[in-house]
């Protein structure tokens, strides 16, 4: 792609996706932006830790946690939405610094299968410990939407799907932003050293240990971001909202798009969320179908379908 | 009471927790197909037991040999394009899953399946205690199966070789061994494992198409604890698990993930690799 093109392009992008609400009135497909949205940015999360060469699959679980505390503190102490999710982002960090700083000694597999242990246990905590509060298997019901603003005698409401909507958007770019311009920075460069070899990145005076521990951090804490908004769109939470499954499905769309590239993961979560769209109506034949398109898909273009494109259709021309 | 519970758990757990690890060693990709052939093997076992009339024991060796043919043709046909991406190769692993799944819940329809007359439930009294009889023939089925699996690890020339193809893959083809047959070998073993529980495990409980996935989840653990890629490390994994499962249970039923959660991290924190495992 041609280098000045892209910014006039994703401008044209984000003004596009900013005023969709304007052309479409179908609830439908606004809920489907929202989550097209969520998945995006989680996915994004997903790819930060990554970016060290490690899998988390107790991501769900960070979410989980991230959900759980906005949605204690708004029904139980009736705080506002734009308190409670700063207070939820900071103790899904908490938690992600205390259980990563196990995890991360381990790597590879090790540590694929440590966080699943670690996030199934966070599941069935919240699943068994204490029913009065965390309501058990049944969840939590009634969680509002965010709470007013007034702003000077003009009051934004955001008790609609719109709303909604465009806080989904706002998080996406902000989770864009700072992702983006962490691949392009020190930081992200160091990470990408400890993907590729730790040893490496050790000899070369990388404290491996932290910054493995920083990317699980910051990883976590986008999960628990979309935890929050995920709590507040759906208005009611279950532990089984936040099984392992699910993130085995954002893995799946970012293998499928492309972890190497940065628009790889968002570009696997738009098209094979629209495509499980069209095949809702075929019932369980969707599921077939759709794991016949990864297998076939990863079966011809392992490294993902944009790294893919990038190699073969752009450098041809 | 504390003790056969603690059996049959660690049993169940080193049934499917073996297969898991085998096809890991070898071919190195976390095979999350695993529950869904186990199901698999669970509905073989069902419908030759209970539409055909066969023999239940030679039910579960048809399940066996079922799953071991589904597993080295799922080999040769998906993972033998992802041996030098690991990761693609699992995310694989959930596709064909997702398949067989839906397969089953569409050719064989979503209800439980039960056939738990397939092996006697007389109640007998042993040491004091009353347990039933089909437990115990499983258990013994179980203990049978672990044993010739240890022996023909530890002591036959195609366990040596599989052995140490795990270890040293590239050594090992220098020295002869043709790789793609020993993976073919163990991937069979890997699936005839999972046939088994399937069919163990079927009979003791139900089979229905979603029901290999909450299986997978504790074996993930057994091998936290034994360490990946050793069949050793799942037996003490799973025993390890089962025990301090049936133990917890009698003190609490939620206690126990407590318990097992708290297991794991101390063992991290001495030995990251699991008890036997290796790199």
């Amino acid at each position: 792609m041609n280098k000045k093109l892209e910014p006039v392009i994703y401008t044209l992008l984000a003004l596009f996706l900013f005023t969709l609400p304007l052309y479409t009135k179908s609830q439908y497909f606004i809920t489907i932006a929202i989550f097209i949205f969520l998945y995006c940015f989680m996915s994004l999360g997903l790819r930060i830790i990554m970016k060290v060469g490690e899998v988390s699959f107790g991501y769900a679980a960070f979410m989980c946690i991230g959900s759980y505390t906005t949605a204690l503190l708004t029904t139980k102490l009736h705080l506002s939405f734009w308190v409670t999710w700063m207070i939820a982002c900071a103790i899904t960090a908490l938690v992600a610094f205390l259980l990563g700083s196990l995890a991360v000694r381990t790597k590879g597999v090790h540590f694929f299968l440590v966080t699943l242990a670690m996030g199934e246990t966070i599941r069935l905590i919240a699943m068994n410990w204490n029913a009065p509060l965390l309501g058990g298997p049944q969840g939590i019901y009634g969680i509002p939407s965010p709470t007013p603003i007034t702003l000077g005698g003009l009051t934004i409401k955001f008790d609609s799907r719109v709303a909604m909507y465009f806080i989904a958007l706002v998080v996406l770019v902000m989770v864009v932003l700072v992702t983006w311009r962490l691949d392009r920075s020190r930081i992200g460069r160091i990470w990408d050293v400890i993907g590729q070899d730790d040893r490496l990145a050790a000899v070369i005076g990388i404290n491996v240990y932290w910054h493995k521990l920083v990317s699980f951090v910051l990883s976590s804490t986008v999960a628990g971001l979309g935890g929050v908004v995920f709590a507040h769109m759906m208005t009611y939470i279950s532990p089984y909202d936040f099984t392992f499954f699910y993130t085995m499905q954002l893995l799946v769309y970012i293998v499928f798009g492309g972890a190497a590239t940065f628009i790889g993961p968002m570009v696997g979560v738009t098209f094979l969320m629209i495509l499980s769209e069209f095949l809702r109506k075929f019932g369980p034949y969707e599921l077939i179908f759709y794991g016949f398109v990864i297998i076939l898909v990863l079966r011809f273009i392992p490294e993902g379908v944009v790294s893919w494109i990038r190699g073969n259709l752009i450098r041809r021309q | 009471m504390i003790i056969i519970n603690g059996l049959v758990l660690s049993l169940t757990y080193f049934l499917v927790a073996s297969g898991l690890t085998i096809v890991f060693s070898i071919m190195g990709i976390i095979n999350f197909a695993h529950g869904a052939i186990i199901m698999l093997g669970g509905m073989v076992a069902y419908y030759t037991f209970t539409f055909f009339g066969i023999n239940f024991y030679f039910s579960i060796i048809l399940a066996m040999a079922a799953t071991a043919m589904i597993s080295v043709i799922l080999k040769r046909v998906v993972f033998d394009y992802f041996a030098k991406f690991p990761l693609a190769g699992c995310i694989a692993a959930v596709g064909i899953g997702m398949i067989i799944q839906q397969g089953a819940l569409i050719g064989l329809g979503g209800e439980d399946k039960v056939f738990v007359n397939a092996l006697p439930v007389d109640l007998i009294k042993m040491f004091g205690i009353t347990i039933s009889l089909d437990r115990i023939i499983i258990v013994l089925v179980s203990f049978a199966i672990m044993i010739g699996m240890l022996i023909f690890l530890q002591f036959t020339k195609a366990g040596l070789i599989i052995r140490a193809t795990t270890q040293e893959p590239i050594a090992s083809q220098l020295c002869g061994v043709n790789n793609g047959y020993v993976s073919a070998i163990s991937m069979a073993l890997g699936g005839a494992l999972a046939g088994a529980a399937g069919a163990l495990l079927g009979a003791l409980f139900t089979v229905s198409p979603y029901w290999g996935e909450s299986l997978i989840l504790k074996a993930f653990v057994v091998i936290i604890i034994g360490g990946l890629g050793s069949v050793l490390g799942a037996i003490l994994g799973s025993f390890i698990l089962g025990f301090v499962e049936s133990i917890g249970i009698t003190i609490s039923g939620y206690i126990t993930f407590v318990l097992v959660f708290v297991l794991i991290v101390i063992l991290l924190l001495l030995r990251p690799k699991g008890i036997l495992g290796h790199e």
